[in-house]
């Protein structure tokens, strides 16, 4: 157990392919090794078909609720801030974890673009926003997290995802009916890298960063890489786990918001805060507010859009 | 890299604070520690996190129950403002998205303030400062610049000094003051009443090893410490020739006379007949950032050059003007000044070793004015002020700042202005005693001095040594000979340079006249 912190220049990939567990690794992972100044921790994950949204974005305006619960796509949301993501299998997560003061994530999205550029014969470029782009194309989103003594920065890399269902999920049409303060993504049109270059797959990809990780860092030999499996440390990241599974973090940690829909031609606000319906105007005659105050608004989505238009 | 001077002025402040307010400081940590170890765990990083509305009809019995705990200290404490400070990556101005912290409750040093946002990263500032919460600043989604206030917070006692600076630093050398201070506390296991008792009698907790079970700190154990304390015991310091040139010592070393033989014989007969209990002390402070500066320090490599000055004209001139100004001013002309102002035209003719270097070693910066650190001993400690443009003034106005800087100095009221920008050190050990030594060179400086002890000595005089020969008869006048001890920096400097500018020096020095001509 004791090894899996030790700190030091090092590649982790997780066995795991459930978002939850991943995420919970990657905080478990940050908060508890021992990092070393001047060494950076490589984490290498993807998972099930799921989407992810920032800490403080809303996922009803990110993504098609009801479109991810009939396909059976998780909801995830992750403790970094930043936009909404889909992962599938085809998208590959990044992160690289080091001191606070060792973060610097232009580095790590310049490493990785000329690692590829080289490798695979591309154009990559890192945008002002810390994204990458082929051409006009993003291929990856970022975000981070710093706290006092880590700081993360992770990424994804769409290598042959399934572009198709990327945009069916994260279309919303709720997006114009909420107003917030929260994080709202900046969309943009995506690509895979296996479009441009078909010889790209995820395999070759990560023995290609592991490779060039340890070079990258100035280590001799690649010995510090390891498969890890979550499960076996399932104790210790349960809690974690267990708390990004929840529908508390999932929908109640959104920032406030107001949800307007149209019932019998006339508007109604919905003022959500903490998840909870906690004011309604509009016309008193045509909507029975009893049975919405007071309730968890994911609770009583269905219903509402029910109203909507009707 | 860490530079020499904040490490001096953190010194400064620190030495100023430790010997009145660090046992208190000590015993109030460790005290939050036992009563609220709840409270406290949910502060701690691993916990999850959760929106705190600004909404205050949601108050929460976990902060209530806290805040009726909370330690305020009577007297009034000052009410400090906590910034944003710069968090990296050239980002001038973020959003802030969640309060982890409302007016009235209690934070310790490192708890988190709130949660800020810009482009993609989210930062969590922490604490700098222990106190209560007076005020929230900014609003939720609003965007804060770097430098504009958070919160204010009211100090519980008045130690902001302790703290440096008064912004929020995201904290990075005091990660390890952190683990310190952490296991120094886990491991006192003390009740209530005993560390009422220790509060009263002013004993840090931390200095005494319990006896009890666990290493549990009993009264005997208090008792016992007191009277040990109040015995005199600290010969600690007998290392011999320390070191002490430019880099700090601890605060307790104050320049002692050389032992003699008599006093060194007391010593023995005292430690025979009073045995002393073993002591652990946490690296605390001043001594860390001591140890953290000489880490560094040891990476640049050093050359020392060493050389003895005739000083017996300058003996004879200093007489004179002693004898004169003494009426007049009350200011005593020590060799000091002649030699600052001696230096700083020798430089003139070697400016590279009036450069600043920096960590990465890719630029030699040459500095113009020659600001010329002087090394002095306090009570609160070692500091290196140092005074500025010496090559524009004369030795009387050296005179008077450094004798200004020098009762600052005692007084711990050096400003942040006098400890930083210096180019060029020196150090007088010759005031304590010694003659040669190997001085640190204070980053990112490049050169440094060690001024020993002037000691009479019999020169062979040149001129005469053909026409006596006979060696009974042999009168060699006696002079005043003044060791002095360079290093420097040899990824810039060589051996040649150095032994030129103290020729140069040297010349200037034997020859007092060219030095106040110009």
């Amino acid at each position: 157990m004791k090894s899996i912190l030790r700190g030091g220049n090092r590649v982790l990939i997780s066995k795991s392919t459930n978002v939850y567990t991943n995420l919970a690794l990657e905080r478990y992972l940050a908060e508890n090794i021992k990092h070393q100044p001047k060494t950076r921790l490589l984490l290498l994950w993807r998972n099930q078909p799921c989407v992810v949204v920032g800490r403080y974005q809303n996922p009803f305006a990110e993504s098609d609720i009801k479109y991810l619960s009939e396909k059976q796509i998780d909801l995830a949301r992750r403790y970094s801030g930043g936009g909404t993501c889909y992962h599938d299998l085809g998208n590959l997560n990044v992160t690289i974890v080091t001191t606070r003061e060792d973060y610097n994530r232009k580095k790590n999205l310049h490493w990785i673009v000329n690692t590829l550029n080289e490798a695979f014969n591309l154009t990559l470029h890192v945008t002002d926003r810390d994204d990458i782009f082929l051409d006009t194309f993003k291929v990856t989103g970022s975000a981070s997290r710093l706290e006092r003594l880590y700081a993360y920065h992770h990424f994804t890399l769409l290598i042959n995802s399934y572009l198709n269902d990327l945009r069916r999920s994260l279309k919303s049409e709720d997006q114009m009916k909420i107003t917030s303060k929260a994080t709202s993504s900046v969309r943009s049109s995506v690509l895979n890298l296996a479009d441009r270059n078909n010889s790209i797959t995820y395999e070759k990809t990560i023995a290609l960063l592991i490779e060039k990780f340890f070079q990258w860092n100035n280590e001799k030999t690649t010995t510090s890489c390891d498969y890890i499996d979550p499960l076996l440390y399932y104790e210790h990241i349960k809690d974690f786990e267990n708390e990004l599974k929840s529908q508390k973090f999932l929908y109640q940690v959104t920032p406030p918001f107001v949800y307007t829909i149209e019932h019998e031609k006339q508007p109604i606000e919905i003022s959500v805060s903490n998840g909870i319906i906690t004011d309604i105007k509009g016309n008193d005659s045509i909507i029975d507010k009893k049975n919405f105050l007071g309730q968890l608004f994911h609770g009583v989505y269905h219903n509402i859009q029910k109203l909507n238009k009707t | 890299m860490m530079l020499a001077r904040p490490v001096c002025l953190d010194t400064l402040l620190r030495c100023f604070v430790l010997p009145s307010s660090f046992f208190r400081n000590t015993f109030n940590r460790s005290s939050i520690n036992q009563f609220f170890p709840i409270v406290s765990s949910s502060f701690s990083l691993g916990q999850p996190t959760f929106t705190i509305p600004i909404s205050s009809n949601n108050v929460s019995t976990l902060y209530f129950s806290f805040r009726s705990f909370s330690i305020s200290s009577s007297r009034s404490s000052p009410v400090v403002q906590f910034k944003l400070a710069d968090i990296g990556e050239g980002i001038k101005e973020v959003e802030i998205i969640e309060w982890y912290v409302q007016v009235g409750d209690y934070v310790k040093q490192f708890d988190k303030i709130c949660e800020v946002q810009s482009d993609k990263a989210n930062v969590t500032i922490i604490s700098r400062y222990g106190g209560t919460i007076v005020k929230l600043h900014q609003n939720i989604s609003k965007t804060a610049k770097v430098g504009e206030t958070l919160v204010d917070i009211k100090l519980e006692h008045d130690l902001d000094v302790l703290t440096g600076t008064k912004t929020a630093t995201i904290m990075t050398d005091d990660t390890f003051d952190n683990t310190v201070y952490k296991d120094s506390l886990a491991n006192i296991l003390v009740t209530p009443a005993i560390r009422q008792m220790a509060k009263e009698l002013q004993i840090s907790l931390s200095d005494i090893q319990g006896t009890g079970k666990d290493g549990r700190i009993l009264k005997e154990d208090i008792i016992r410490f007191k009277s040990v304390k109040s015995t005199p015991s600290k010969f600690s310091s007998g290392t011999p020739p320390p070191s002490p040139t430019a880099v700090k010592q601890t605060s307790r070393l104050r320049p002692t006379p050389i032992p003699t033989s008599s006093s060194l014989k007391k010593v023995s007969d005292h430690s025979l007949t009073k045995s002393k209990n073993d002591r652990n002390e946490p690296i605390q402070g001043t001594r860390k950032t001591i140890i953290q500066t000489m880490i560094e320090t040891s990476s640049i490599p050093h050359f020392t050059y060493c050389d003895e000055y005739d000083m017996t004209q300058l003996e004879k001139i200093r007489k004179q003007l002693k004898n004169r100004l003494d009426n007049k001013q009350k200011q005593m002309y020590s060799y000091m000044p002649f030699i600052i102002k001696a230096c700083s035209l020798a430089l003139c003719d070697y400016p590279i070793l009036n450069a600043h270097i920096d960590s990465k070693c890719e630029t030699i910066a040459y500095k113009g004015s020659h600001n010329v650190g002087i090394v002095i001993h306090t009570k609160h400690g070692l500091f290196v002020p140092n005074i500025k443009n010496v090559q524009q003034l004369s030795i009387g106005q050296i005179t008077y700042e450094l004798n200004r800087l020098q009762e600052l100095a005692q007084n711990a009221k050096l400003s942040t202005e006098d400890l930083t920008n210096g180019t060029f050190s020196l150090s007088n050990i010759g005031d304590i005693g010694g003659t040669y030594t190997v001085p640190v060179v204070l980053s990112p400086e490049v050169a440094i001095g060690a001024l020993g002890k002037i000691f009479r000595q019999a020169v062979p005089d040149e001129d005469k040594q053909n026409s006596n020969e006979s060696e009974e008869y042999c009168s060699s006048p006696v002079h005043s000979m003044m060791s002095v001890s360079w290093s420097a920096d040899h990824r810039v400097i060589d051996g040649a340079t150095m032994a030129r500018f103290s020729n140069q020096l040297k010349f200037l020095l034997e020859n007092p006249l060219h030095t106040l001509i110009n």
